[in-house]
């Protein structure tokens, strides 16, 4: 009797301890078989991670090693919603100073993080230390600092995640940001700022600096000089560049007004526009010295041949009526361009009809320069079959032609560059490409020494330098206004080089639209000239 | 030699060689996490660099030295002709 009860009881045990072993090991098998991938994951999430590590954004400079973009620190101040200790607290204090956050955090009051403020004012950093919330917490993050504001247009800025907007961050981006790398690691239980072990998913590439032609001390006594001619003139616009004609190098270009790159948010878009290569005009008299290059170099005139501008201001040439301030006789040709006379130098066009639309193609215009700037202007030459019994007679003394200043700083330089092609740059690199020469030497030296003609006794004469060789143009242009030429609304250029021996200059310089009367691009933009001129003399040591 | 001394031998090896690579281990990620704190004062200290060279830049305004060279001191822009090269 006790043997059968002992057995039942030991057989209830040992069924009771198969189940248990049965159910122990069906959880084994769910856990290491059928829900594997799972629990894997689980357990990876738990001391794996994944880091993206951002390369800090590279540095921007200038020809001399001068920065002209760092990074720097901004505060952000950020809250949890989620997990808020002194929710009325923090409501209380966001309505009083910050009702824009507020008003996202009614919204999202049960996500992970939300930004209070970006880009903190040293006041709103001085609110939030004042209140000592502990669910309101500082964030640094990257921004950008720019020592040199008269590069504004031409550096340009970044946005709040510190992506290139405009100017050269923008239009280098890639490289001044680098490629992230994305990291898988393994976390360490103790303490969050180690890890055990590191595996790169994806490569990243690091950031690289930019070197720049322009020369900081330069491009500020530029600015100065332009800024104090559109306040003397109050002009709308005042813009202006350097460039060694021997290679190309932008070593100044300057747009005023500007902007102030650390304000961005309350700059208007249109003051970040760099206009030396954004903007094209119709750049008047100072395109007679390309006219009068091509029908040199076309042999369809020479320097002493006489040209009969009838003395008059106002003729017609083709039944087509043309305007000219400087009215002169039967005068050699080379005077017909010191004395800018728009008669003369359409009477040459004529000869050379349709081909002066190809050399002005050959020198550049109506055709972008590639210059490592974003939003370059290309410019328009009305083509020959475009062309009305006017165009011809337009076009040879700077209309139906609008061109960027850096187009005509690049055809000057041609002729400084004694007819062989340049291309202009911003980037200091050490590449250099072979030039083509695209005109002869001689109508080269021709034009040379009409303009140098044009500074001494022509409408350059306040451009000239005591003991400098100054071969400049100038132009005066009326604006465009609703489909008409508006005579009260003007546009004053000079472009010229300057040289001493081997040394080289071009200078473009150009003031838009002032309200005073009676201005000349000889009372205005060869004034502007030789100050620029001079302080890039002394700048350069050219003594 | 015998069998229980083989044994002996084999065991004491394998503990050997299992403190061997537990001090190995040990020792890598010693010097790992110092190579961790390395790069943290060095990402700190580049973004101390950063700040300071901002500051000093800040300094370096030029429109604030020309307003104090022309306000403070007096001083005007040079021209060529003030400038006379000296005979060698």
């Amino acid at each position: 009797m006790i043997d059968s009860e002992v057995k039942t009881r030991l057989g209830i045990v040992f069924f009771g301890f198969a189940l248990l072993y049965g159910i122990i090991m069906i959880n084994v098998a769910s856990v290491a078989i059928w829900h594997h991938s799972f629990f894997v994951h689980l357990g990876q999430k738990q001391y794996q991670t994944t880091h993206t590590f951002k390369p800090p954004r590279a540095t921007i400079f200038d020809r001399s090693g001068a920065p002209l973009a760092i990074n720097k620190d901004r505060l952000a101040a950020f809250i949890t919603p989620s997990k808020l200790e002194q929710r009325t607290a923090v409501h209380k204090f966001l309505a009083t100073h910050f009702p824009q956050a507020l008003e996202r955090l009614v919204a999202q009051h049960d996500t992970q993080f939300m930004y209070i403020t970006r880009n903190l004012s040293p006041e709103q950093i001085e609110l939030i230390t004042q209140v000592n919330l502990p669910d309101i917490k500082i964030l640094k993050e990257p921004s950008r600092f720019y020592p040199l504001l008269s590069a504004a247009s031409i550096v340009g800025f970044t946005d709040i995640d510190n992506n290139g907007l405009c100017g050269v961050e923008l239009y280098k981006n890639n490289v001044l940001s680098g490629v992230p790398q994305v990291c898988a690691l393994e976390k360490d239980a103790r303490s969050g700022y180690f890890h055990f072990k590191k595996e790169t998913k994806i490569s990243g590439k690091e950031s690289e600096p930019i070197a720049l032609t322009i020369d900081s001390d330069l491009q500020f006594l530029v600015a100065q000089e332009v800024a104090q001619a559109v306040t003397l003139y109050q002009a709308k616009l005042g813009l202006a560049i350097i460039m060694d004609p021997t290679n190309g190098h932008i070593l100044s270009m300057v747009t005023i007004p500007s902007f102030d790159p650390h304000n961005y948010q309350s700059t208007d878009p249109e003051l970040s526009k760099n206009r030396v290569v954004s903007d094209a005009y119709e750049l008047g008299s100072v395109i007679k010295v390309f006219a009068a290059l091509a029908a040199l170099e076309e042999g369809v005139v020479t320097a002493d041949e006489l040209i009969d501008c009838k003395n008059t201001k106002t003729t017609y040439i083709d039944g087509r009526k043309i305007n000219t301030v400087h009215p002169c006789g039967l005068v050699p040709f080379a005077d017909v361009i010191a004395k800018s006379n728009n008669i003369g130098t359409a009477i040459v066009a004529k000869r050379l009809g349709p081909k002066l639309y190809n050399y002005y193609i050959r020198l550049g215009f109506g055709q972008k320069t590639g210059i490592e700037l974003p939003g370059e202007h290309k410019g328009f030459v009305n083509p020959p079959e475009a062309w009305s019994k006017q165009s011809i007679i337009s076009l040879s003394y700077g209309y139906e032609i609008t061109a960027t200043v850096i187009q005509l700083a690049r055809a000057m330089s041609i002729i400084a560059n004694d007819g062989y092609d340049v291309i202009p740059t911003i980037s200091n690199s050490t590449e250099s490409h072979s030039p083509n020469r695209l005109f002869k030497q001689e109508p080269i030296e021709i034009i040379q020494q009409l303009l140098e003609q044009t500074t001494l006794v022509g409408t350059a004469k306040k451009a000239a330098i005591k003991g400098y060789k100054v071969m400049s143009k100038t132009g005066t242009t009326n604006l465009l206004v609703n489909g008409q030429y508006d005579s009260n609304k003007n546009m004053y250029t000079c472009s010229g080089i300057v040289q001493k021996g081997t040394y080289k200059r071009v200078i473009v310089c150009l003031i838009k639209e002032s309200p005073q009367g009676g201005l000349y691009a000889s009372t205005v933009a060869a004034p502007l000239f030789e100050k620029i001129a001079q302080r890039m003399l002394i700048h350069d040591k050219i003594i | 030699m015998n069998r229980s001394k083989l044994i002996t031998l084999f065991i004491i090896l394998n503990v050997g060689l299992v403190i061997a690579r537990i001090h190995t281990h040990n020792r890598y990620m010693q010097y790992s996490y110092k190579k961790q704190r390395h790069e943290l004062t060095k990402e700190q200290l580049i973004r101390t660099k950063q700040e300071l060279t901002q500051q000093f830049l800040a300094l370096k305004n030029r429109d604030a030295i020309k307003e104090f060279a022309q306000n403070e001191l007096h001083l005007h822009p040079i021209k060529l002709n003030q400038i006379q090269r000296l005979p060698a």
